[in-house]
């Protein structure tokens, strides 16, 4: 599918104005009983320094600029980052159903994270672990679970796709079931909450710090992949082929895992598993620009970023009590998924 | 650029088989060498150790003078390119993109396409003929097409040497001419794993025959494609003449139910 005149240049431009606008919208929804102008003074004002808002009150300054403008620039970072680890990890191992939530790194960062928050203090007192953060812990689980993932499916030969999402089923299962036992032996409130928390995902609780952290996170990785476009090319064609095209896939494999662990860990920790999204994106921007990474990965992450906002000002507004964006974003993910299987220009690795 | 490989030996583990046992083989520069055998006779993991998918037990194997395991995979790739019988991908590029990959190991990671690199890919499909079909979605091409396409991939990395593995596999008579004509006229060093007799006879300088794992004769078409051959490697009686009319070598197998022995009765 072609979009008729429009270049991938032209169709980047618009996307990010696009992501401008819904970053703005995103803000302003928040703040339904701060009028618009209020809001764009404030915005405004914290953030080029202009104008004067002595005369606003400071509940309003608050809600719009420590609570508002962060969620929607999480929404932004963390959107960015899944969409960019799926178009990744679809790459690395060559099938359209790689996906942080599918293949089970997600549920491997929330263990980390769960054990961290939950038994972190009284287990690792006294180790030389005491002093992680609940960052490292869930760079510790997804590590191990996309290693873990990746050698099971490997296991007798070829990489197929049956094995690498059954890989990821038995993977997160066993994450999720370890997280559960965690909750119920520190049966307290926050762990309950936690438990939500990290099933559901949610981009309410945050500050400026959660969106720096994530944001350095989130920026050193699309630093690293938007110089790997061309190896990221050579690497759909298959192990045999991109070595032949002098692209050292072994160690580009070990490469890539560690940062997109790195990259989930971070949104997870802050996030929680917001599921599909690595998997939708790519997929939706494959229909618009084909599968060339000079023109899918530019496209791929201004169309998460936008998505994530979008799901989250469903989330807010569905209801009167917030709904976990996780939800959304399965409710949208997993018709997708099914379609993916049914659609027949996708082979998923099957034939050799 | 000539390629030599000296005593190499490659084994696998499950089931623990040593597949190519003790090869040593060499093309010269500009030559056109085949490589013959049954089935399992170790032909391809021979090529796939010396294109660098599958490692060696040991020996060595030398590209232009220099040892493959002072290459890196970038250095290699400029110096051979590889067209494979397999070639089926998950996900659909364009016909354009798949031959523009053959420019990669002459690009910095973060370099672009430029227009010389286009030049290339270009000049690249108008000589396998695929010039038209640049737009195309690669799977909606035949496989003959698809071929040529990868055929077209491996010019586009411009490189010295060319290791085919079975590039007519599945091809129909006029494109199978047409693939080893290419290979041909471009006069780089060729080796090349063939399945059709008549082919490797039509094509190549000289032949090496490979039958469990080890190279058993060696030499010009001529010499090396006799009936006694083929009876001793394949298990199949067969006439070897010149053809009255082309004068090349023309191989013709005798069906379990021909006649008697030398086939004319």
């Amino acid at each position: 599918m072609e979009l008729g005149k429009i270049t991938t240049a032209g169709l980047c431009l618009i996307l990010f104005f696009v992501m401008v606008l819904i970053t703005c919208v995103s803000v302003f929804i928040g703040a339904v009983d701060i009028p618009l102008e209020t809001v764009i003074r404030i915005m405004v004002n914290k953030m080029f320094g202009y104008g004067d808002i002595s005369d606003v009150p400071t509940y309003m300054v608050s809600i719009v600029w420590r609570l508002y403008a962060p969620r929607a620039l999480l929404g932004l970072i963390v959107g960015v980052g899944l969409a960019m680890v799926g178009v990744v990890m679809q790459a690395m191992v060559q099938n359209p159903l790689a996906d942080p939530y599918i293949l089970g790194i997600s549920s491997g960062a929330s263990l980390g994270a769960t054990f961290a928050v939950l038994m972190g203090a009284t287990v690792l007192a006294g180790t030389v672990f005491q002093d992680f953060g609940i960052e490292a812990f869930a760079f510790i689980g997804a590590l191990g679970s996309s290693t873990l993932v990746f050698i099971l499916s490997s296991v007798g030969g070829k990489m197929t796709t049956t094995k690498l999402v059954l890989s990821g089923v038995i993977i997160s299962c066993l994450c999720g079931a370890v997280s559960n036992i965690i909750v119920y032996l520190e049966p307290n409130a926050e762990g309950m909450r936690s438990l939500t928390f990290w099933l559901m995902g949610s981009l309410s609780t945050i500050d400026f710090e959660s969106v720096k952290v994530c944001g350095i996170a989130v920026v050193i990785g699309l630093v690293f992949f938007a110089t790997q476009l061309r190896n990221l090319n050579a690497m759909m064609l298959g192990d045999s082929t991109a070595t032949t095209l002098g692209v050292d896939l072994s160690r580009l494999r070990k490469i890539y895992i560690i940062l997109t662990s790195i990259v989930i860990a971070f949104i997870v920790c802050k996030c929680g598993i917001i599921g599909f999204v690595g998997l939708i994106i790519p997929h939706i921007s494959r229909g618009l620009v084909g599968t060339n990474h000079w023109k899918l990965f530019p496209i791929s992450i201004l169309l998460g970023a936008i998505f994530i906002m979008l799901a989250d000002i469903v989330a807010r507004t569905l209801s009167s009590s917030e709904i976990p964006i996780g939800i959304i974003t399965s409710l949208c993910g997993a018709p997708v998924f099914a379609y993916i299987m049914l659609k027949k220009s996708y082979r998923f690795g099957g034939g050799n | 650029m000539d390629i030599q490989v000296k005593d190499l030996n490659v084994s696998v583990s499950k089931p623990k088989k040593r597949i190519v046992e003790a090869a040593s083989l060499h093309v010269d520069e500009g030559e056109f060498v085949g490589l013959l055998g049954p089935n399992g006779s170790g032909k391809s993991t021979l090529l796939m150790t010396v294109y660098r998918t599958m490692k060696k037990e040991s020996g060595e194997i030398v590209l232009g003078g220099e040892r493959l395991e002072d290459l890196t995979l970038k250095e290699s790739a400029r110096m051979m390119s590889v067209v494979t019988q397999h070639n089926y991908y998950n996900f659909d590029f364009k016909v354009e993109e798949v031959v523009m990959m053959g420019r990669t190991p002459h690009k910095k990671t973060m370099e672009m396409d430029d227009d010389n690199d286009r030049l290339i890919v270009e000049e690249a499909l108008r000589k396998v003929n695929m010039l038209e079909m640049k737009d195309r979605d690669f799977s909606s091409l035949s496989g003959g097409e698809q071929q040529r396409i990868i055929l077209a991939r491996s010019l586009a990395q411009q490189t010295p040497c060319l290791i085919l593995d079975e590039p007519t596999n599945h091809l129909d008579v006029k494109y199978q001419l047409e693939v080893l004509d290419i290979v041909k006229q471009l006069g780089c060093t060729a080796l090349c794993a063939l399945h059709d007799l008549n082919l490797a006879a039509q094509y190549c300088d000289r032949i090496y025959i490979l039958l469990n794992g080890k190279i058993i004769r060696e030499g010009p078409p001529e010499e090396v494609i006799t009936e006694d051959m083929i009876r001793d490697v394949y298990g199949v009686r067969a006439s070897v003449d010149r053809h009255p009319k082309t004068g090349m070598l023309n191989v013709v197998y005798y069906p379990g139910h021909a006649k008697n022995d030398d086939g004319k009765g």
